[in-house]
């Protein structure tokens, strides 16, 4: 998962939104006439979702019902390989070079262009996929303790199924229908209202939220779900039990983060109390496996977890190193009773083969004793089953290059079965993307725009290397660059005024500034904004944050005096060397600091980074000393600047010697009657919010599928999403009959909202010919 | 080589933002509210939703049992090994990139980067962001971290200097990492042939996506560019 992206007005996203309105300026001119526009929907990929079913493809190939590019029913069997955390750019452009992903597999099969991921961070994308729920504050947050979710009692005036809204019968007519609610309301502050004491709101879906598998279940298709290192002893991170619960009957089986031998109430009821710790989720690799919870569904839905005929070895199983019932040995087996092989199966390779660990946390030697007792241990993440032993990463690299190796090992392996040969299907895909911006290639490209923006001086040079014609600009313009659609594959907050996304929508998005009258900074205020009350509720375009009171308990934002300062009328720039990126923007007090100042711009690095003008270092303080080693046993020297400006952001002096200084709350300006500071904020807004900053949404991770019933060396252009992916599994094996859905069709959640398009004649570009 | 857009398709991706944006501009004057409501799936340009009719029920079910007979039916024995439909690879993936003056490269890490500078060649491969798991579930919005970068396959002679080496990071600080040779010592003003070395290049940076770059001349002289940037993702959550 990619953490929480905190970011100023001014941060590196503000490039998105320049080159949106340059991009506007384009689209402006290119639609002045409905002529244009209407040509336009005819020839953009985004027209797909203009009307119901339909793919504006290039392909001119047969579309069956509900749109869908092949006979249901062709496709036998599907192997999904979801990767992490990746944008389009990273994947499949010449960033990533001269690799089995990039140079070999879209050669094999369908790119996908413009396949977008849901939400951010990870977890609420996995369950997006096989759910079509929508992100909610805790799964955004990678859920920090496996927990129960508390569910609303009523939705839409009538009582809910355990949270899930059946008040309405329409999703044209009630977005909500479908959806689980939390108690706390449907966007809820991630944490205890009352007291400010973080908590969750659960992370287990309840029995009333049905999953793809659950679908399957009624229809007879026959799935299963492998995880790499699952099983490991201590896979479940360092709090976790001895993992030794029976895998055939406990919620292990589905690869929770715990075994319940001996645990009442499992998982445990919300809110479960950041004190208790007595079953947090790891969210990370650990020494003994890199298998972390949060990126395998199936533990995160009761209806799973609850059915011991779900939770069983029949359908869960390790990827590797078990032999008899692991992903190897079943291919292996199977193919002496072809029937019997699953239909559908889900991989999730672990936090080191998904391309997530930038250092695989089984890495090298030298990574370990840079680090003072960083884990170390053997090959790749749990090692590897005959056939075939590939090759470890070297010095432990992870990242996309590990990712790399996993797929070269693995791929071949499903190509030469009998079972992809006959109606196979191979889909490569990632959780999400980032940055958000697509076609860019690179974030050094992405910079070496700031610098002829002027926004980011020094960084000059922008590489354009790309093989693939995919750099930045392309054409020297920033006409064709993708930002995440909106429209019914995604459920974006956008800005009013510019259509500009704001955030992957409800939920956490933690560090973002936020505009004076978002009141959802409250805490405690979690009704939504309707008509009636928009004036006194949170206006929509508000996303959570971090709490912005003056009782504020986030680290991040809670005021706070620093006393490792140095400055003077001499300079604007003040050393703080406690002064972190996140605290742009912050009303400034203290002796010799003018009144109405605001940290401006932040340097906060080594020892030396900061190489501007001599006032960087305007009295000589001393670096900060920061633990470095597993046992701090190490340290690195850090120090900070910051530039002192006024709340247009000009830079201001102080009146004289500045020995600390006192940084408010970012200041909310709600009444104080609803916990916020009223009007003493009047004039202490953050000088650098920006309505239209864009935020991390689920990305653009581009997909690629290879299948008999695929032209090699094809490409789609077409909106596609998780939602877009559920729809087509549901329509592939044509559920609707047994699983009737939110639509009588067969779709869950999401996946069934009006006008999404499961994957068409564009995908499926060598499909055979059959009947309606 | 990546496959090719062809023109409809690529005409057709340069125009959709513009279609995005008009079709979003639509859902708004639809609502007839200055705000967005989220989720925007509710967008009243997409049709109702249909009333599955009892025949249409029944269709279902007929092609619920065409489907489980189709997945049922086996097609005749196939030819062991790959399927033959795929193309064969004539590109040898050996996940090796070759960087020069006038071709600079982008990468990531664990990828080779073969280094072409006018006094030798060498093989560069940079191993990080490392960071300490302490740091990770944090999201700290800062990150202590180091890379290792190893050069080996040295030929001729390559001067190596600290200035050589800037990190960006994801809110655009450009570093200066701290530079020093692993197993100790000093770091050495070239690299000569036969030289097999590993650099830990430390610094803070902020937690997000950033940049590595290497540039042989100095980052400051205007109209240099640099040899090669290995692109990189600090992770802390």
């Amino acid at each position: 998962m990619i953490g929480r992206w905190f970011r100023s007005g001014r941060g590196s996203l503000m490039t998105g939104y320049r080159r949106r309105q340059a991009w506007l300026t384009g689209a402006v001119a290119a639609t002045t006439a409905l002529a244009a526009f209407m040509s336009l929907l005819a020839a953009s990929p985004a027209g797909a979702h203009a009307t119901a079913r339909t793919h504006p493809a290039t392909s001119a190939g047969t579309t069956y019902a509900d749109g869908l590019g092949i006979q249901p029913g062709t496709i036998k069997h599907v192997w999904l390989i979801i990767l992490e955390n990746k944008s389009y750019d990273a994947s499949f452009t010449g960033l990533n070079n001269n690799t089995y992903l990039w140079k070999t597999l879209p050669k094999q099969g369908v790119l996908l262009k413009n396949y977008f991921a849901t939400g951010h961070s990870s977890q609420d994308n996995y369950t997006s996929l096989v759910s079509g729920q929508a992100p909610q504050p805790d799964l955004q947050n990678d859920c920090t303790y496996y927990n129960q979710m508390a569910n609303a009692s009523t939705a839409g005036g009538q009582a809910t199924d355990n949270g899930v809204d059946v008040s309405g019968g329409s999703l044209s007519a009630n977005p909500n229908y479908g959806q689980w609610t939390a108690a706390a309301g449907p966007d809820a502050y991630l944490g205890n209202a009352s007291t400010h004491t973080p908590t969750t709101l659960g992370c287990v879906y309840p029995s009333s939220v049905q999953t793809l598998f659950n679908q399957f279940d009624s229809a007879g298709i026959k799935w299963r779900g492998y995880a790499q290192d699952l099983g490991d002893t201590t896979n479940s991170g360092p709090t976790a039990s001895s993992g030794t619960g029976n895998l055939t009957t406990d919620e292990d089986g589905c690869g929770a983060p715990y075994d319940n031998s001996g645990t009442s109430g499992y998982p445990v009821a919300s809110p479960q109390v950041t004190s208790d710790t007595s079953q947090p989720n790891p969210g990370s690799a650990s020494s003994g496996g890199a298998y972390v919870p949060k990126h395998f569904p199936f533990p995160w839905f009761q209806s799973l977890i609850d059915n011991p005929q779900d939770c069983n070895s029949s359908h869960i199983e390790p990827m590797f190193d078990n032999p008899g019932a692991d992903f190897y040995s079943d291919l292996q087996a199977f193919a002496k009773n072809p029937n019997a092989y699953p239909n559908f199966v889900w991989m999730t390779p672990d936090n080191c083969s998904d391309a997530h660990d930038a250092e695989c946390v089984n890495g090298s030697a030298a990574a370990s004793s840079e680090l003072n007792g960083y884990p170390e241990g053997g090959n790749l993440s749990g090692g590897w089953t005959t056939p075939d032993i590939p090759k470890a990463p070297k010095n432990g690299t992870g990242g996309l290059y590990a990712a790399d190796l996993y797929l070269q090992h693995v791929i071949p392996e499903i190509e030469k079965s009998s079972e992809f040969k006959d109606g196979g299907l191979i889909d490569i895909t990632f959780d999400e993307g980032y940055p958000p911006y697509t076609y860019n290639n690179s974030f050094y490209n992405d910079h070496g725009k700031f610098d002829s923006l002027g926004i980011q001086p020094g960084a000059s040079a922008a590489l354009a290397t790309d093989a693939a014609g995919e750099t930045l600009d392309e054409d020297g313009t920033d006409v064709g660059v993708n930002t995440e659609p909106t429209g019914p594959n995604t459920p974006l907050v956008t800005d009013p005024n510019t259509g500009q996304q704001l955030s992957a929508g409800p939920g956490d998005a933690a560090g973002l500034d936020r505009p004076d009258n978002c009141i959802a900074q409250t805490p405690g205020n979690t009704v939504q904004p309707t008509p009636s009350n928009s004036s006194t509720n949170t206006p929509a375009t508000c996303v959570l944050g971090p709490q912005a009171s003056t009782t504020a308990t986030n680290s991040l934002t809670k005021a706070r005096t620093d006393t490792a300062v140095a400055g003077n009328a001499v300079s604007s720039t003040i050393q703080d060397n406690t002064i972190k990126i996140t605290d742009e923007g912050r009303p400034v007090t203290g002796t010799n600091i003018p009144a109405g100042s605001f940290v401006g711009k932040v340097t906060d690095g080594p020892l030396g980074s900061c190489k501007g003008p001599s006032s960087c270092s305007p009295s000589g303080l001393a670096p900060a000393k920061i633990p470095v080693g597993a046992n701090g046993s190490t340290s690195l020297e850090e120090e900070g600047f910051f530039t002192l400006v006024n709340s247009a952001g000009k830079a201001v002096k102080p009146t004289g010697p500045v020995t600390s200084v006192s940084l408010a709350a970012d200041c909310d300006p709600t009444p104080a009657s609803e916990g916020g500071s009223g009007a003493s904020c009047t004039g202490l807004s953050d000088p650098f919010y920006d309505a239209n900053t864009a935020t991390s949404g689920g990305g653009d991770t581009g997909s690629v599928l290879i299948s008999p019933y695929i032209t090699p060396g094809s490409v789609s252009t077409v909106y596609y999403n998780h939602y877009s992916w559920l729809r087509t599994m549901e329509d592939l094996f044509a559920v609707g009959a047994t699983s009737p859905g939110l639509d009588g069709e067969g779709h869950l959640g999401y996946a069934a909202q009006p006008g999404l398009v499961p994957f068409g004649p564009d995908v499926f570009t060598n499909a055979p010919t059959g009947s309606q | 080589m990546t496959p090719v857009t062809s023109r409809l398709s690529e005409r057709g991706r340069r125009l959709a933002p513009a279609a995005v944006l008009v079709l979003a501009g639509a859902a708004l004057a639809g609502c007839g509210s200055s705000r967005a409501a989220p989720p925007t799936h509710a967008d009243a340009n997409f049709p109702s939703d249909r009333q599955v009719s009892a025949s249409e029920k029944a269709q279902q079910r007929k092609l619920h049992e065409e489907v489980l007979a189709r997945l049922h039916s086996r097609a005749p024995k196939n030819k062991p090994g790959v399927a033959s439909f795929l193309p064969r690879s004539t590109t040898r993936v050996n996940r090796i990139v070759v960087a020069t003056r006038s071709h600079p490269k982008l990468a990531i890490a664990g990828i080779g980067v073969e280094l072409h500078l006018a006094g030798g060649e060498t093989l560069a491969t940079l191993n990080g962001p490392l960071y300490n798991n302490k740091y990770v579930g944090t999201n700290d919005p800062t990150v202590p971290a180091k890379f290792l970068l190893t050069f080996t396959r040295v030929h001729g002679e390559i001067p190596l200097t600290a200035k050589d080496f800037t990190v960006l990071d994801q809110q655009g600080n450009n570093i200066v990492p701290r530079i020093r040779m692993r197993g100790g010592g000093r770091m050495p003003g070239q690299l000569r042939s036969g030289h097999r070395l590993t650099l830990v290049l430390s610094t803070v940076i902020s937690a997000g996506d950033g940049s590595i770059v290497y540039n042989p001349t100095g980052i400051t002289r205007a109209g240099r560019r640099p040899l090669v940037g290995w692109d990189f993702i600090v992770e802390d959550d």
